[in-house]
């Protein structure tokens, strides 16, 4: 398999489907991924997934293909009172197995589009754990640090700052 | 009304005090300092409120038997985020300023640590929104500011953060 997928033609992405549940619900279980959400518990994991794909419906999430099968989805929540309908929060899970490879660059760009030019959104942001590996490459596609919150998150015995990282659109 | 601030009596709420809850949120003095712009959004906003009574997260003030403003701790189900919550306050508009805030507050100070054990509460509060000296009087401090978060009309205003360790 190629080290860096996103532009092989066995890429895709396309607006997310239901049963892109089951995936997603695969990878965020996986110890590797689960570690940079808050939930924790299989119910919790459980509960949030079916959070995160019930916005396929407004067609606010993506998902990454490839060879067919999906690798990663990102998806705007979008708010919903009209008086913060201007701006959403991000979340992303890219299969572990996928990590490194461009995926979550690749979603993160196209999510950015989608929320600009589909939903009018005037900026999107991200709540991440300070030592998510994510926190680079936000930062890469243009994302700052707006807000930070320590305490937030408790991993184990360990408490880890909260980040909020937004980009204009 | 003036109220004599040791009449002003705290207790869990109940599911009808979200009449009271809704009607003192559709005064525009109130409904400024929310998300919420419209009746369809408050009764959205209130029902979510109202489900922490299930798990004893919600309470109301009230002085001679009368509802005067309620509070709720958003206590979070993920392992993760348990021994945090944010609140909500809301006072009805013309009873502001006497000390009910202050009562409420301090009901939920100690059922965050007594009830629910948190080391941590925090609030969204709007700026210029003048209930930021009664936080601060109870010794919550800024941690963070989201530019923009919210539009109105006649432009955008700010979302000030503030946090109290426990």
């Amino acid at each position: 398999m190629a080290d860096f997928i996103v532009d092989l033609p066995a890429y895709d992405i396309r607006y997310t489907e239901p049963l892109d549940q089951e995936a997603l619900m695969k990878w965020v279980s996986d110890e590797r991924v689960l570690k940079w959400f808050s939930m924790d518990l299989e119910n919790e994991v459980r509960l949030m997934v079916t959070n995160w794909v019930a916005f396929a419906k407004y067609k606010a999430s993506l998902t990454a293909l490839y060879e067919n099968t999906p690798v990663g989805v990102v998806t705007l929540f979008l708010m919903p009172y009209r008086k913060i309908s201007h701006l959403a929060i991000v979340y992303l899970a890219v299969d572990p197995e996928f990590e490194n490879r461009g995926v979550a660059t690749s979603l993160i760009k196209n999510i950015k589009n989608l929320g600009k030019n589909y939903f009018r959104l005037r900026s999107i942001h991200f709540e991440i754990m300070i030592d998510s590996p994510l926190k680079h490459i936000l930062e890469k596609e243009g994302f700052k640090e707006i807000i930070r919150q320590e305490g937030f998150f408790k991993r184990g015995d360990q408490l880890v700052a909260r980040v909020v990282m937004e980009a204009d659109l | 009304m003036k109220l004599e601030k040791d009449k002003i009596l705290v207790r869990d709420s109940i599911e009808n005090d979200k009449y009271p809850f809704t009607e003192w949120l559709m005064d525009k003095d109130v409904l400024c300092w929310f998300p919420m712009s419209n009746l369809v959004e408050v009764e959205d906003a209130v029902r979510i409120c109202m489900s922490y009574i299930q798990n004893g997260a919600m309470y109301t003030a009230e002085y001679e038997g009368i509802p005067i403003g309620v509070a709720n701790l958003y206590i979070n189900m993920f392992s993760k985020l348990r021994h945090q919550a944010l609140f909500a306050i809301t006072i009805r508009r013309d009873l502001r300023g006497q000390g009910v805030g202050t009562k409420l507050l301090g009901h939920l100070i100690e059922m965050a640590k007594e009830r629910f054990n948190l080391e941590l509460l925090h609030l969204e509060v709007y700026q210029d929104n003048p209930a930021i000296r009664l936080y601060e009087r109870f010794g919550f401090k800024q941690y963070g500011c989201h530019k923009n978060f919210l539009r109105e009309e006649d432009g955008f205003r700010d979302k000030i953060l503030m946090q109290l360790k426990l």
